[in-house]
């Protein structure tokens, strides 16, 4: 068998190669998952360029790092986990004062958001785009990527519960766009 | 991560929705990548390694250029001297054999036109004497004598620079033989092969924002300075000046420029700027003439120097005043560039390391002066050294210490040193000098900013 088609089957071989120092099995690795990290970082980030330079920053850092990855836990989570702290360090690097214009106290309120699940795919992503910087990467972490408030504030270097307050402020906007898409529409 | 999904009652459906997403990335993504990891990697590597042989080959020439053991001097002046002496003695026992019977022997000797020339007239003289004449021109005489007397110093000279050539070959292959017997080469060499194979086995290790850092260290200390050679630093009678072995106070400034192979090893280099003093405890000493010295010589600690004061010499030479109570003030710097390798045993906030170097010295001229004690008033004379130029030493330093982290860019160290010299200084006629150290220094080291620039897009 190539050593591709190892690499394809056995994600294990293709790690230890890129541990190894491989080029070829780091082109690979690349060639495999640049799809749908290039998602995310256009998820987090305002334009392409930027999600572009996140996505090669990211791939430096996994190729930095992949002594550290010890089999422990999904190759995959490991490299989501780098790809969104990377999309989230360089936001927070070029909006350094995106929470203070938009803070807000926490609220014990809860708000339901089931009804995102009733939207499509593209029509979710246009609202999402359509809430404020940082209330944005807030939301998008926690409530698509799955990262705990603690995770979100040491990446975005804010508190926990500025990162409650700025989820909670994301979800009541989203909350209010769709009550008034939903009225348009009726109307 | 689901836990926190369920929290919002999501289940995970819009994790799963977001999941699926794939968005083709610009080839460009993957150049940039390329570049940035593996043409900067190879590019690191054989700057450092150049640099490390540059110095390493600096290092090893300076010092066979400039050390020499005075013996090894000695013994190539000798033999010349002997080669030249006895090829004299032979040809003054060749020529005066000749003058007396040799005729037919010059006759035979081929060669330029001053030799076809004298044969004419050898062969003169050879009928003269065939037919037993009795009478000889004078003239003839004299020139015959002359043809054989230039004869045999083109001889002699041809001889000499055969020998002396000769001479010149047998040592010069000595030393290379030294050269390649010379183990204090190994840690070099050693130390190169470890740089380079670290090097380009760690790819890994490149980290953006750690890879060179700047150190400056403040350290105090005790460094030996002993003899090795004829120095009777015990006898009253004695040209000696000081002790055999003295410990004088130290201190040693150092700058130092790591840089960050992988997690724990580091190449180190920089340089540090020592200074030591010392004052000996009062002895006595008789000062004295050799025959057709007009000031007194001395040995020293760092080289043979003279006092030449008017009074001193006056008095010794008039033999009032011979025995003085007296001690030696003394003062030494020296300035060395030192490359090793440190490793550090864990990327703790405080974490212990260990450290190899090998450091070129150069060790400045010194300064030493008498202070003499006469009749209860105390008077202070300079010595003047008769060679009073740099000289070199190849020094090993180990060190172990301590490296706290006070922040992301900024560690506090404490290393305590160990310096135990590779090669001898040479100071003067049959001795030699070695000088070692021990030494604890307080220090900062800051870690500079990234230094891998990303390529543009």
């Amino acid at each position: 068998m190539m050593g591709s088609e190892i690499w394809r089957n056995d994600e294990n071989e293709l790690v230890t190669a890129c541990k190894k120092g491989n080029q070829a099995a780091f082109q690979f690795l690349y060639q495999l998952n640049s799809g749908w990290m290039y998602a995310i970082c256009l998820r987090y980030m305002s334009n392409r360029e930027e999600a572009q330079d996140v996505l090669q920053d990211s791939f430096v850092l996994i190729y930095r790092k992949i002594n550290t990855f010890n089999f422990e836990g999904s190759f995959k989570g490991w490299m989501r986990k780098i790809t969104v702290n990377c999309a989230l360090s360089t936001f927070r690097k070029k909006t350094p004062h995106f929470i203070s214009l938009a803070d807000s106290a926490p609220s014990n309120e809860p708000i339901d958001i089931e009804f995102l699940q009733n939207l499509q795919l593209e029509e979710l992503k246009k609202l999402i785009n359509l809430l404020p910087k940082g209330r944005r990467q807030v939301f998008t972490a926690y409530v698509i990527d799955g990262f705990s408030h603690k995770e979100i504030a040491e990446m975005l270097e804010i508190s926990e519960g500025t990162s409650k307050s700025q989820l909670f402020d994301a979800k009541k906007e989203l909350k209010r766009a769709i009550e008034n898409e939903y009225m348009i529409a009726k109307k | 991560m689901e836990n926190e999904l369920n929290k919002d009652n999501l289940n995970g459906a819009l994790f799963q929705n977001f999941e699926e997403e794939v968005v083709n990335a610009p080839e460009i993504v993957w150049d940039n990548i390329e570049k940035e990891l593996f043409s900067q990697k190879k590019k690191t590597a054989f700057l450092w390694f150049s640099s490390f042989l540059v110095f390493s080959l600096l290092s090893v020439g300076g010092f066979f250029l400039f050390y020499q053991k005075p013996s090894e001097k000695q013994r190539i002046v000798k033999s010349q001297t002997i080669v030249v002496s006895e090829d004299k003695n032979r040809s003054n026992l060749n020529v005066a054999s000749a003058k007396n019977n040799s005729i037919d022997k010059i006759s035979k000797e081929k060669g330029n036109n001053q030799i076809n020339t004298n044969n004419s007239l050898i062969q003169k003289s050879k009928k003269q004497f065939s037919k037993n004449e009795t009478k000889i021109n004078l003239e003839d005489k004299k020139q015959i004598v002359n043809s054989i007397n230039s004869l045999e110093n083109q001889k002699i000279e041809t001889k000499i620079i055969n020998e002396s050539q000769a001479t010149t070959s047998i040592n010069s292959n000595r030393q290379e033989i030294q050269l390649f017997r010379f183990l204090y080469l190994k840690p070099i060499i050693s130390g190169s092969i470890l740089a380079l194979k670290t090097m380009l086995d760690s790819p890994k290790s490149k980290e953006c924002t750690s890879n060179i850092s700047l150190q400056l260290t403040e350290n105090r200390g005790i460094n030996v300075r002993s003899i090795d050679g004829q120095f009777d630093s015990q006898s009253m009678k004695s040209k000696t000046v000081g002790e055999k072995k003295i410990p004088t106070r130290l201190r040693l400034h150092q700058f130092g420029v790591n840089y960050k192979i992988n997690e724990k090893l580091d190449i180190n280099t920089g340089f540090q700027f020592g200074k030591s003093e010392f004052q000996s405890r009062w002895f006595y000493r008789q000062f004295y003439f050799e025959n057709g010295e007009t000031t007194v010589e001395l040995k020293t600690l760092n080289g043979e120097a003279t006092l030449d004061n008017e009074e001193i010499v006056t008095e010794i030479a008039t033999g009032d005043t011979v025995l003085y109570k007296l001690r030696a003030n003394y003062s030494s710097s020296f300035f060395s560039l030192p490359i090793g390798f440190s490793y550090n045993f864990n990327q703790n906030r405080l974490s212990p390391f260990i450290r190899y170097a090998v450091s070129l010295d150069f060790h400045q001229s010194p300064t030493i002066s008498l202070d003499i004690q006469k009749n209860g008033a105390l008077n202070n004379y300079d010595l003047k050294f008769q060679n009073n130029t740099i000289r070199f030493a190849l020094q090993q330093i180990a060190s172990v210490g301590f490296d706290y982290k006070i922040n992301k860019n900024w560690s506090a160290i404490l290393e305590s040193k160990l310096a135990i010299p590779v090669s001898k200084i040479n100071v003067g006629t049959n001795y030699k000098l070695k000088s070692s150290y021990l030494t604890l220094g307080l220090g900062i080291k800051y870690t500079l900013p990234c230094t891998n620039q990303k390529p543009k897009k």
